[in-house]
């Protein structure tokens, strides 16, 4: 039978844009793979002509999210 | 010899740049918007700069106007930065400002609600949430 372990904490999905030094520095937390690719190239798609970072989710957290669940 | 510093910026969307400014404490009517540019006062009167946005003096603060003039796709800045007030610190400011006014613009464009806050180290972040994925809310089972 299951055992019910815990409940996902999972962010819901959002863009952060932190502006410093004259330029946006963008972040997103809670998509997946093809989602947050999705969303940024979504959020670039006008911004051709900024200067935009990104940091990918991954770079942010060390761990993956499954090993979270079971740590 | 012009005091007006002359030096190209990334700003491309007007109505953006002048919320820039206002977020830097000018109040709207301060700001002139011109569909042609116009002369800037220097120093010495006139000295060869226009723009299409200006603040001129007293609102300047500093014994000129300040614009910044339209030139291709980007605007250019006729700034005199020798009275201490429109320094490189000053124009990072203002492009944090712009940056923040055009990305709010594009994501609102899109259907986004966008909230502006500050992070712990008193930076400005706007936050744009999207709906949730499916499977929020998922509950993790183990055999």
């Amino acid at each position: 039978m299951p055992i019910k372990t815990r409940q996902s904490t999972k962010p819901e999905p959002e863009i952060i844009i932190t502006v410093y030094d004259g330029q946006a520095h963008l972040e997103t937390v809670g998509f997946e793979g093809k989602d947050c690719t999705e969303a940024v190239a979504f959020l670039l798609k006008d911004a051709k002509d900024q200067k935009v970072t990104f940091k990918p989710e991954y770079m942010r957290n060390t761990r993956k999210p499954e090993d979270r669940l079971t740590a | 010899m012009s005091h007006l510093n002359t030096f190209k910026t990334d700003i491309t969307d007007r109505d953006c740049l002048v919320k820039a400014l206002c977020r830097m404490g000018f109040t709207r009517n301060q700001i002139e918007v011109n569909d042609k540019a116009e002369n800037l006062r220097g120093y010495h009167g006139f000295e060869g700069q226009k723009a299409h946005v200006i603040i001129r003096q007293p609102h300047s603060q500093i014994r000129s106007d300040v614009g910044w003039e339209k030139q291709g796709e980007t605007f250019v800045g006729h700034v005199d930065g020798y009275w201490g007030i429109y320094d490189d610190k000053w124009n990072v400011t203002l492009m944090d400002n712009y940056i923040t006014e055009k990305k709010k613009a594009e994501l609102e464009a899109k259907g986004l609600t966008v909230v502006e806050t500050r992070d712990a180290m008193n930076r400005i972040q706007l936050r744009a949430k999207f709906a949730a994925p499916k499977n929020t809310g998922k509950i993790q089972t183990r055999s």
